[in-house]
């Protein structure tokens, strides 16, 4: 599944999307339209980004024949949490002119070798774990673009979603490691990763 | 800075809670509380940072802390619940109003660990871990 050299890893990749790289790791993932505007819209079409890869991901994963009876209602149920948020993020994007990211597909993800391809999942602990790294990413992009974000209500909104996506987390945590609750919620200060 | 402090006020009941409902839990139940002890202690620690950086005084906790009548494990994780609950809905509140914007940040990354105390305790309970798209709305 993944190349040695220089090719990136899937945490690499999911950091590009997570801080909106410009370089071939964020690019692999996501090709974006043009931004349109800048400020919140900026910050909401980042946050749609990387929600878009995690629907893309979590339809994948379901597709892939990995998950067991416990897995499939968890990550069915993240699925459409994470649905709801790009259905939200769309509507507050819309609003305010941003230019809307591509969508993510198979083509896409797997064009680079070397790199993690969602649609090609070999085992549940690979979709589980793709999973993960998916949710952390999605934190940081809350974490960051909360700390730019100038419209109080889009601020709450994306606190509400954050705070979601670290349950998800920790929900996928506990299937990957069941009973270990210091992996679950490993830490005080939730800020993703990168 | 009032603000902040409010918040710290409500780490210190969580705090309190914590460390009085611990000895009283099942012995499964202990590992994840004592781990969310550690975890709010450090809140508070970095909530009383922010108010000194701000230039502001923390406050201190309380003497003593109205933490009702539990005597079953269940009934302690429903106190913990329903504090962590409190916690989400102050910082909720507290986040939009937040400044500067790095604050409001430090402030959203205690509140997702909160909404995972809440997720494990939840589960504890024999809730639904995920009630929701947007934390806050049905827990």
């Amino acid at each position: 599944m993944r190349a040695a050299g220089t090719a990136p890893t899937r945490r690499q990749l999911l950091g590009g999307l997570a801080l909106g790289l410009a370089g071939p790791a964020g690019a692999a993932w996501a090709k974006s339209a043009p931004v349109q505007t800048g400020g919140d819209a900026e910050v909401l079409r980042r946050m749609l980004e990387v929600e878009q890869f995690a629907v893309f991901a979590y339809r994948r994963a379901l597709a892939s024949g990995t998950l067991s009876m416990r897995a499939k209602p968890v990550v069915g149920l993240i699925l459409g949490h994470e649905q709801e948020h790009v259905r939200m993020l769309v509507r507050a994007l819309a609003a305010r002119g941003g230019g809307f990211p591509v969508l993510p597909d198979c083509a896409r993800a797997g064009s680079r070798p070397g790199t993690v391809n969602p649609c090609e999942l070999h085992s549940q602990k690979e979709s589980l774990s793709l999973l993960l790294d998916v949710e952390e990413a999605c934190e940081a992009v809350y974490y960051h673009g909360l700390s730019k974000l100038r419209d109080p209500g889009l601020a709450r909104t994306g606190s509400q979603i954050m705070a979601a996506e670290a349950q998800h987390a920790a929900a996928l945590s506990g299937l990957l490691h069941p009973g270990q609750i210091s992996r679950a919620v490993p830490d005080a200060f939730v800020e993703g990763k990168t | 800075m009032e603000i902040l402090n409010r918040l710290l006020d409500l780490e210190y009941w969580a705090i309190a809670a914590y460390t009085a409902g611990i000895p009283l839990l099942a012995p499964s139940a202990v590992p994840a509380a004592r781990q969310f002890l550690q975890q709010e202690l450090a809140h508070a620690g970095e909530l009383s940072g922010l108010v000194k950086q701000a230039g502001g005084k923390a406050r201190k906790p309380a003497p003593s802390y109205d933490l009702g009548h539990p005597m079953r494990s269940r009934e302690v994780l429903s106190l913990l619940h329903r504090i962590e609950r409190s916690q989400l809905a102050a910082y909720l509140e507290a986040i939009p109003r937040l400044q500067p914007a790095r604050v409001r940040a430090a402030a959203a990354a205690i509140l997702a660990n909160d909404a995972q105390h809440v997720s494990i305790l939840r589960l504890e309970l024999g809730l639904s871990p995920l009630p929701a798209a947007l934390v806050g709305r049905a827990e």
